[in-house]
């Protein structure tokens, strides 16, 4: 049985498979956390990008970052025999394309949970027969470029995540700066990302003020 | 919360079965398309077969998407990307050290990625359920101002990697970030598609066929999204008024 599995899995079409999976789980992921608010499969700040631009109709931003991440990852993949599922599924497809869909006015996709997995069931088997296309018909030497620029600005930006949340901890009321302040330097001192300190602090603080 | 956990069960196991499977292809690749990660590839290898390490490794980040969770609701990208893989290497590697048998092989690692997602997700959120409203209407309100603000350095660091590419890939770059602005209200799309289009021009040369491909489909793609969102009525109202001004 697993024998079997296996020589299935093995064979290089089954990636088709791997994508749907794991895109059908993710946008299950966007649902809950637009619903249920929890579950969302990628970083805070796709999330909040993704709920400030549903509040205000103006998806712009989500769809841009989310997607632009999304086709330098598709570009890379094939190329590399790697895809990277946090940059093409997670950030592309949880982020970039549910926002394109919810601002095509096709919300109902994922608002729905059956709907929503078969959403990302389908973007995903797109996803993979993009990826194997290219694979197979991307004459050697050619080469799409700019992915590499994509990714240093994307860590680039990441490290802009912490000032901007202390600013805005900082500005909101005293105690809840200072826990964040608290908790980004507790986190720095143990040589792990500031941002996780500081959103605990805040979080902390805001049981209490 | 039943509900809730319906649906986690349904996600956790969808997803943790891609991301076992595709952690155990990234051994074969680029033979094999795989997916996954080069460093989640890096990390596994450095656990180096040992299943307390895959262990340890996978729960430190599993406390960290916890943590996130609780406060936003979000667990991060590490859920997928760390976690499943490295906890399901562990439980696999517990029964037989044998790693051409338990992490490179596809199917064991799909089925147990796929338990390992449908437990740690039921647990992650009904955990969450927990958190008072109020609490997170609190971290909304603080993070809407940091959310705003990043949206414009956003815009700003894509712009600057644009210029500093070189000519071509800066000029496409702000031709097509201020017509995304126009249209879109945000830089950000036209920015990214501008620099690959741009650097895809620098690495194949104007002439060659796929940089004429991407030169037409950017030309088709923002007309048809300036059409759709009635830019072109404003494009000419705003002429016109000016015209009038000046006659």
């Amino acid at each position: 049985m697993i024998e079997k599995l296996n020589k299935f899995l093995m064979k290089d079409w089954a990636f088709l498979l791997i994508c749907v999976a794991i895109c059908a789980g993710v946008v299950g992921g966007t649902h809950t956390y637009l619903v249920n608010g929890t579950g969302y499969l990628t970083n805070f700040a796709g999330g909040q990008m993704l709920k400030l631009g549903i509040e205000s109709g103006d998806l712009g931003a989500a769809v841009g970052y989310g997607g632009g991440f999304l086709i330098a990852r598709v570009l890379e993949g094939p190329l590399v025999g790697l895809i990277d599922i946090g940059g093409s599924m997670m950030h592309g497809v949880g982020l970039g394309i549910c926002a394109l869909i919810i601002s095509m006015g096709w919300g109902f996709l994922i608002y729905n949970f059956p709907l929503a997995i078969l959403t990302g069931g389908f973007v995903g088997l797109v996803i993979g027969l993009i990826v194997m296309g290219v694979r197979k018909l991307m004459p050697s030497g050619v080469t799409a470029g700019g992915t590499a620029i994509m990714m240093g600005v994307g860590h680039q930006l990441s490290n802009f995540l912490a000032p901007l949340f202390l600013l805005s901890a900082l500005q909101y009321s005293i105690p809840i700066g200072i826990a964040g302040a608290l908790g980004g330097i507790a986190f720095y001192i143990k040589g792990k990302n500031c941002v996780g300190g500081i959103i605990i602090g805040m979080f902390i603080a805001a049981f209490f003020f | 919360m039943f509900e809730l956990i319906i649906k986690s069960i349904v996600i956790g196991g969808l997803a943790g079965a891609g991301v076992g499977a595709g952690a155990a292809r990234m051994y074969y690749a680029p033979e094999l398309q795989a997916a996954g990660a080069f460093r989640t590839l890096g990390e596994m290898n450095a656990c180096q077969g040992d299943p307390v390490s895959h262990f340890s490794f996978g729960f430190s980040f599993y406390i960290n998407c916890m943590a996130n969770g609780l406060a936003t609701g979000c667990f991060d990208q590490d859920f997928l990307h760390r976690v499943i893989p490295n906890i399901s290497a562990g439980v696999l590697l517990t029964k037989n050290k044998d790693v051409k048998e338990t992490i490179q092989n596809p199917a064991k690692m799909a089925i147990v990625g796929a338990v390992v997602g449908i437990i740690g997700l039921v647990i992650l959120n009904s955990s969450v359920s927990f958190v008072p409203a109020y609490v997170s209407a609190t971290l909304t309100e603080i993070f809407t101002p940091a959310i705003n603000n990043f949206l414009i350095v956003m815009q700003v660091l894509f712009l600057i990697a644009a210029l500093d590419n070189g000519k071509i890939t800066g000029c496409w770059g702000i031709a097509l970030g201020s017509i995304a602005f126009l249209v879109t209200g945000n830089a950000t799309p036209g920015l990214i598609l501008g620099i690959i289009t741009g650097q895809t021009i620098e690495n194949n040369g104007v002439k060659s066929k796929i940089s004429i491909v991407f030169i037409v489909l950017m030309i088709v793609i923002w007309v048809l999204i300036a059409y759709f969102r009635g830019f072109f009525p404003k494009l000419i109202e705003a002429f016109t008024v000016a015209a009038a001004m000046l006659g």
